[in-house]
Order: C-alpha cells, then sequence, then structure tokens
C-alpha cells in the first residue's frame, strides 16, 4: 500500500514536466502581454516595450523557460506581477474558497445522483425512469453559466432567498459562508449529478441481475434492504471511479462559475490571469491544479479498498 | 442502511480535505475581512438635507491592474483611482479647468512657467499636511511615467519656490498644459513625497491621497473598500462637474468586480448593488422598465474605424477614401446602439458640447452612404479584389458590432472582406505589429479636446503624415484656444480629406442607479462623491 502511493507520487514528476512546457508554451505563443495590460487601452507601443523590458518580458522564451525552471525547481513558482505577491500565496488564498464550492457541489451532486439513480431503477421503464435519463442528458449538456443565470433569475432576483454572487469566508460565520456558496455549488452539484446519476443507475441494475441478489430476494429479503445494502456496496465501485473523474470537470467548471458567481477561487484567479496575461500565476496554479487532480485520483483508488475489500491496490 | 452511505459522504469530505491538507496550511492565509457589509449594512441617521452615511455597492465591470494613477490609461485605474487622489486642477462640468488642490495658478507671458499657490491645511490619508514637496515629486514622476508626460512635457520639471507654492517649468509653450494635469487619465494625482520615494518599476507600493475617500482594503479580484476620510479638506465654492465641494456623503464604497454583465444587472435588480456601471444598450431596456431602478446616460467615447494608413492596401489614399464613402452611419449606429438616445451623429472629434473644439469641417464627407462613389474610388485605386482584412474583438461588443456592418457595407460594393475576431489583449498585440491587417474598428474614451485621444501618438497604423505632425504641434504651441481655432478646424477637415480613420460617431455610456441614490455624476467617468444613498 505504502509502496503503492510513492509509486504514484513518483508518477508525477514526469506528468508535471510535460504540463509545465506545454503550460509555459500555449501561454508564450498567445499573443498578448501584461505590460500592454498594465499601461492601460490607450498606451503606446513604446510605453509598452519599455515595461516589456523591465518585466524582463523581451528575452528569449528559452532563457524564460529555464530561469522558470530553475526556480520551479527550488519550489519557487514566480512572482505575480498583478497581484504583488508570490505565485503560491496567490494560489493557497484562492484554495479555500474552492475547496468549499467543490465539497458543497460534490455533496449536493452525490445525493441527487445516488437518489435519482436508485429512483430510476425502482421506477425502472416508468415514466419516472425515462425522466431521470432526461434529466441527466439535459444537465450534461446545459452551460453551467445558463443554469447558473437561471438560478440567479428565479433565487435572488425574483424570490431575493440567496445573494447574486460575492463570497464571504468561514470566519464571517458558517451560514454566511454557505449562503453565498449555495446557488454556485448547486449548479455544479447538478451537473456532477448528471454525470453520475447515469452510472448509478445502470451500476445498480447490473448489480441486481446477479445471483446474490436473486438468493435475497428468494430468502425475503426487502427490497430496500436489497437495494440500500447488497446492491449500492457493489454498485459503488464504477460510480466512485465517475467520482473522481469528474472532479477534473469540477475543476473546469469552478472555472466558469467562478467568474460568474464572483467568487475568488482558484478557477477565477486562473481566469482572471489568463485575460490579465498573468503568466507565472497562469503557469503555478495549472501546475498546482494538476498535482491537486492527481492526488484526488489516488485518494479515490484508495477508497476503492474500502468500498470492496476484493480491490488490492498493492497488487497493483 | 443510510450509514454507509453517510460514510461515504464522509470519506469524499475527507479527501477535499486531504486535498487542502496537501496545500501546506494555505486557508490560514485566508485574510479575514475588515466587515461584511453585502448589502447589509445599517443605515445610518437621516439629516435635514437627505441621508448620510450608509454604504455604495458598485458592480463594477474590471479590477484595476493597479491604483497607480501615473502609470496606466485603464478606465479602472481611473475611475477609483480619482476618489482616492486630487489633482493640482480639474475639470468643471463644461470641461474648462478650474483650481482644486492649488489655490490659484499664474501662467506666464512666455508661456513658460506655470506657477501654483497650494492650498493650506489640506490633509493626506496618513495625516500629513500636502505641501510643494509632494507636489514637486508627484508632478516629476508623472512627467517621466506617464503616457501624456512622455508625449507633451518632455524636459519639463516641477520646482518648490516655499513650502506652499510650485513652479512647472517647460522647455516649449504647450496650450494644453492645464487640460492635461486636469486630466483624468492618466491623472497627474499628487501623491505624498515618501510615496513616491518608495516606489519602483511597478509602481506605488501604498495608495495615499487627499481625496474624499481613502483605500480601506482592496480584495484582490473581489472588490475595493473606500472609506470616507473623515479629515478631508474641501473646497468651499458650490460643487461643479469634478470641482468645488466634494464631500462624502457615504461611509462606504465597495467596488464590486462583477465581470460578467448578467450578474450585475441580477445584482442591481434584487437590490444587492447600487451602481451597475457599463450597462450594454440592449439591457438598458430592462432597466427602463424596472420602477425601482434609473438610467443614467453620459458621454462614452467616440467610435471609428482605424485604417491601416502605412502597410498594405490602405497606404492608398483613395482605398480609403472609398471604405469611407459608402459608410452609411445611421445604419451602423443603429445597429450597433439600437436607439438614437444612446449615441451622438455627429462628424466632429469632439461633442458639440464643448464648443472650443467642436468643429463641423469636412462634414460633407461623413456619412455619405454613396455605393456609386465608393466603386469609382475602387476603380481609382486600382482595387482588383483583394481580400481586405478586418480585425475586432467581442470583449467590445460595440466594436464587433460596427465591424458586421461595415463587412456587409463593403460586401454589397463587391469587396471581399475577411473578419478576424480576437479576444482583447491577442488584439492589441496583432494591431501592434502594424501589418497583417488593414481595417479595426476602435472606441476611445471620451475627451474634451480632441488633442487628447491618444490614438495621434499611439494609434496602431495611424498615417504618417508631415502635415498631420505639423498641425499638432501648431495646436500644441498656440497662445490660446482662439488663436488655434484655424488649425482646429484645418485638422478636422485633414481627417475628413486624408481618411486616417473614419469617425462614427460618439457612444453614450448606460449606467443603471437604484432610485435611491441622488447626486450621482460622470465627468469624464463616474464620481461618488456627493452621492447619496437614501436607501
Amino acid at each position: 500500500m505504502g509502496g503503492y502511493i510513492v509509486r504514484r507520487l513518483l508518477s508525477l514528476i514526469p506528468v508535471l514536466f510535460v504540463v509545465a512546457i506545454v503550460v509555459f508554451s500555449i501561454i508564450h505563443v498567445t499573443p498578448g502581454d501584461p505590460a500592454a495590460i498594465l499601461l492601460g487601452e490607450e498606451a503606446t507601443k513604446a510605453d509598452i516595450d519599455e515595461l516589456r523590458s523591465k518585466l524582463g518580458l523581451d528575452r528569449p522564451i528559452y532563457e524564460q523557460f529555464g530561469i522558470w525552471l530553475l526556480g520551479l525547481l527550488s519550489g519557487n513558482l514566480g512572482e505575480s506581477i498583478f497581484l504583488d505577491k508570490p505565485v503560491t500565496e496567490a494560489f493557497f488564498e484562492r484554495l479555500a474558497p474552492t475547496l468549499s464550492l467543490a465539497i458543497i457541489a460534490q455533496v449536493i451532486g452525490v445525493f441527487l445522483a445516488l437518489f435519482l439513480g436508485i429512483t430510476a431503477v425502482k421506477r425502472r421503464g416508468t415514466i419516472v425512469d425515462q425522466s431521470v435519463m432526461g434529466f441527466s442528458m439535459l444537465g450534461i449538456s446545459i452551460p453551467s453559466f445558463l443554469l447558473g443565470s437561471l438560478l440567479v433569475m428565479l433565487f435572488s432576483v425574483k424570490l431575493r432567498w440567496l445573494p447574486v454572487a460575492g463570497y464571504q469566508p468561514l470566519s464571517e460565520g458558517l451560514w454566511q459562508h454557505i449562503k453565498y456558496l449555495l446557488l454556485p455549488g448547486t449548479v455544479l452539484g447538478i451537473i456532477q449529478a448528471a454525470l453520475i446519476t447515469r452510472m448509478t443507475r445502470s451500476s445498480i441494475l447490473d448489480v441486481m441481475s446477479g445471483n446474490f441478489i436473486k438468493t435475497a430476494k428468494a430468502k425475503g429479503v426487502k427490497e430496500k434492504t436489497i437495494v440500500y445494502t447488497h446492491a449500492l456496496r457493489v454498485a459503488f465501485i464504477p460510480i466512485l471511479t465517475v467520482i473522481g473523474e469528474s472532479f477534473g470537470g469540477l475543476v473546469t467548471g469552478a472555472a466558469v462559475i467562478e467568474t460568474l458567481f464572483n467568487i475568488p477561487g482558484v478557477g477565477q484567479l486562473i481566469v482572471n490571469s489568463i485575460s490579465r496575461r498573468d503568466y507565472s500565476v497562469i503557469q503555478g496554479s495549472v501546475l498546482l491544479v494538476t498535482v491537486a487532480y492527481v492526488f484526488v485520483n489516488l485518494i479515490v483508488d484508495l477508497l476503492y479498498g474500502l468500498v470492496d475489500p476484493r480491490v488490492r491496490l498493492s497488487k497493483k | 442502511m443510510m450509514r454507509k452511505h453517510t460514510k461515504l459522504v464522509l470519506m469524499m469530505i475527507l479527501a477535499f480535505l486531504l486535498l487542502a491538507g496537501c496545500a501546506s496550511g494555505g486557508e490560514g492565509k485566508q485574510s479575514t475581512q475588515a466587515s461584511s457589509t453585502t448589502g447589509e449594512t445599517p443605515v445610518q441617521q437621516t439629516s435635514a438635507e437627505g441621508k448620510t452615511g450608509g454604504a455604495l455597492n458598485i458592480g463594477y465591470p474590471t479590477q484595476p491592474v493597479t491604483l497607480d494613477a501615473h502609470v496606466s490609461s485603464n478606465t479602472a485605474v481611473k475611475d477609483i483611482s480619482r476618489e482616492i487622489y486630487e489633482q493640482l486642477v480639474t475639470l468643471d462640468k463644461d470641461a474648462q479647468v478650474i483650481p482644486l488642490l492649488a489655490e490659484s495658478y499664474e501662467i506666464s507671458d512666455d508661456k513658460l512657467s506655470y506657477t501654483f499657490h497650494l492650498r493650506q491645511g489640506v490633509k493626506f490619508h496618513n495625516g500629513k499636511e500636502l505641501q510643494a514637496e509632494d507636489v514637486v515629486a508627484s508632478l516629476n514622476r508623472w512627467i517621466k511615467l506617464s503616457s501624456h508626460g512622455k508625449a507633451n512635457f518632455v524636459g519639463a520639471e516641477a520646482k518648490e519656490t516655499d513650502p506652499y507654492t510650485v513652479v512647472l517649468q517647460l522647455k516649449t509653450p504647450f496650450l494644453l498644459t492645464l487640460q492635461l494635469l486636469a486630466d483624468p487619465i492618466p491623472a497627474a494625482a499628487i501623491y505624498p513625497k515618501e510615496v513616491v520615494d518608495e516606489a519602483d518599476d511597478k509602481g506605488i507600493k501604498s495608495f495615499i491621497g487627499t481625496g474624499p475617500f481613502q483605500l480601506e482594503e482592496w480584495k484582490q479580484d473581489q472588490y475595493i473598500h473606500l472609506k470616507k476620510y473623515d479629515d478631508y479638506s474641501a473646497r468651499t465654492e458650490p460643487s461643479d462637474g469634478a470641482g468645488g465641494k466634494k464631500e462624502a456623503l457615504v461611509d462606504d464604497l465597495y467596488f464590486r468586480f462583477v465581470t460578467d454583465e448578467s450578474t450585475r444587472l441580477a445584482g442591481i435588480t434584487s437590490g444587492e448593488y447600487d451602481i451597475a456601471l457599463n450597462i450594454s444598450v440592449d439591457n438598458e431596456q430592462q432597466i427602463a422598465d424596472n420602477p425601482d431602478l434609473q438610467t443614467f446616460l453620459s458621454p462614452g467615447g467616440m467610435i471609428g474605424y482605424f485604417y491601416n494608413s502605412n502597410d498594405g492596401l490602405f497606404k492608398n489614399v483613395k482605398l480609403r477614401q472609398a471604405v469611407n464613402a459608402i459608410q452609411n452611419v445611421d445604419d451602423i449606429l443603429t445597429s450597433a446602439f439600437r436607439d438614437p438616445q444612446f449615441y451622438v451623429k455627429t462628424s466632429s472629434l469632439v461633442l458639440p458640447e464643448y464648443p472650443n473644439w467642436y468643429s463641423e469641417a469636412g462634414k460633407e464627407s461623413y456619412s455619405q452612404a454613396n455605393a456609386d462613389k465608393a466603386k469609382q474610388l475602387l476603380q481609382e485605386a486600382g482595387y482588383n479584389g483583394e481580400e481586405i482584412k478586418i480585425f475586432t474583438t467581442r470583449d467590445y461588443v460595440d466594436q464587433y458590432n460596427v465591424a458586421v456592418v461595415l463587412q456587409q457595407e463593403l460586401e454589397s460594393i463587391g469587396v471581399k472582406v475577411k473578419l478576424d475576431v480576437y479576444d482583447w489583449p491577442t488584439l492589441q498585440e496583432k494591431l501592434g505589429t502594424g501589418t497583417g491587417w488593414d481595417i479595426y474598428p476602435m472606441s476611445y474614451a471620451f475627451r474634451p479636446t480632441f488633442y487628447q485621444y491618444a490614438f495621434w501618438g499611439g494609434g496602431a497604423g495611424l498615417l504618417k503624415s508631415e502635415k498631420l505632425s505639423d498641425l499638432l504641434q501648431g495646436i500644441r504651441t498656440s497662445d490660446s484656444v482662439e488663436a488655434a481655432r484655424p488649425l482646429i478646424d484645418e485638422l478636422q477637415q485633414f481627417v475628413w480629406t486624408e481618411v486616417p480613420f473614419s469617425q462614427i460617431g460618439h457612444t453614450k455610456q448606460v449606467t443603471a442607479l437604484s432610485k435611491n441614490i441622488s447626486g450621482f455624476q460622470n465627468i469624464l467617468g463616474p464620481i461618488f462623491w456627493n452621492t447619496t444613498n437614501n436607501k
């Protein structure tokens, strides 16, 4: 088990290296640069060139990459041009809102998906089943900003129950914190649920045709017990995989949703940094998100063992 | 039954917390907020004249890139920093220069020395009294770093005569000296000397001015919170434009950065924001139909098609004249701005409200909508079906809309057009190379004198012409606006004859206000002093 974790972590290194090169290249071939943005809409080319040279942006690309890579090896992700602080500090400041949002979204998503998936199984072939499948198709295809706008129109503008946008840290109180994250969390949660529902339904249906379920039925075990205790446990492994994989969607979804709801999370940081061409922040944040993504997948893999003792991670 | 289910959810939560753990206690770095006031500020007492106190929550479209007013021509920098800093002089409602931090000023007969007598007892937000050394340090930095300074004040220097007198010594006479010192973009803001001394290449480190509001907190990418400055030294004259008596009538200003317009609209509709800026004309109807809101219109900017006059096909003036001849300004403006209340149809670079610089010279070449003439000019230009590239961005919808109309107009007379759409930073870079494109629509923030438009010095592809330089130079060195008048008309005529660009008209900026807001003004941008929230 320990060896497995170490191996997984070591495999991170080449992944990060490739990500570093790709991100650096993409950013630097994209036109536009921080100097022009810093000086404003009406700056002249001469002024921009002067600032570029002050910021070291006129050096050859390979030299800039070398400098950044050397910093990287010593654990220094560089300084943000606009935020006037180290990239790591900027990133970790933004982690709390994103984590809260991800947790709320994942909780809403998993509960909704399990409820809908199980309901669809119980009412298989009925209109309810069809509706659940319809919902998950809709959820997968609806753009998150559209869903977000619709929920804002309903809950913030019409009913005035929840704020339109913004963020309050946990230090302002749990309810304040959740109040601001409920709408964006619901948007992401619905999209997550759409992804997980189908897998829940098909996975449980698969298991329900198994012999041990037939035996349980023959023994007169209540259907509720069969579904929740026997079937769900076995069916959960593929569901867990989808949950793990959908984390990636959660990160990208968060970028859109945080921007729409003005939540100062990692997603918004990356989006804003791209629009202001804050190179070091984009590079550093994408690397750190990659690390987080690998970690979450690792944790999901470790959870398999807890859900299903037959999984022997050490054999992998 | 549900026990395992719950266990699993707990596992998921644990997984995320582990992730937080690998973030080495980053959460602890979350700075605590000074106060929580999202629409929940307790309202204070009502005075006889109206309510004071409370807060203004402003849904603002972009975060400023810096709060160093000297270095950037970014609109957000201007709008927020002018609440914090002040200048020696400012503009009244007719865009005439009036003193602000200066008590008075004199200009020498040779127009080379501007002597400013400072008001006494004016305090910076750090409690220090404003004196000549602060003005000298700030002005000299502005001359060195700002686009205005670099373009117009080379060799000029501010010097202290006594603690309350500063002389700005110019190398050559410059008609617009005071106008530029009063211009909010890039503002000749007066900082304390020590702030100037500690500044580095990236700008100043502390944001201290003499304005009615002081910086309380800047939460990156979320909001900037300004607080009423209790020791603000107001002038005694009645309020006039950006000058006269300025008073912070609310205790707190929150500029909340909301890039998404639909969110700004939702926020002003639900009452979370008291003011929402940059509302598109398409959404204005929503504001007008809502009894709790009011629409505020103000000059936005001039918008025009700029040609690549130095490279490629459009070096040929006939081709520029051809494109100019086909333009039907009514069609273009209506398509981009829907309704005449949202634009001003004029051939003049400056709005009629500013008669000193308003000029109708060359107006017969404006909005000709003459297809035959355009075809004739195309023929004379030797146009042979080459592809004309229009570059634009969707980041500024009005620019994109007018680009599409021009494309259709040109195609209607058989011109082959390719429309390339980029994001704003990419567009800036591509235009900056000076090659590979032919036309781009662009709007420039409204200025009360056309001399202040940045495109003369730095517009991509702008015609390099000795005559143009001479005209601008002639205007700069004129003794007075009256003396410059013939040159002003001549330059306006030159624009319509040589067509370095085709002006389409002037836009209006739409701001949405809650019905509770009174006293709000827009003088080259929104100003929030003398603004009351009666909520």
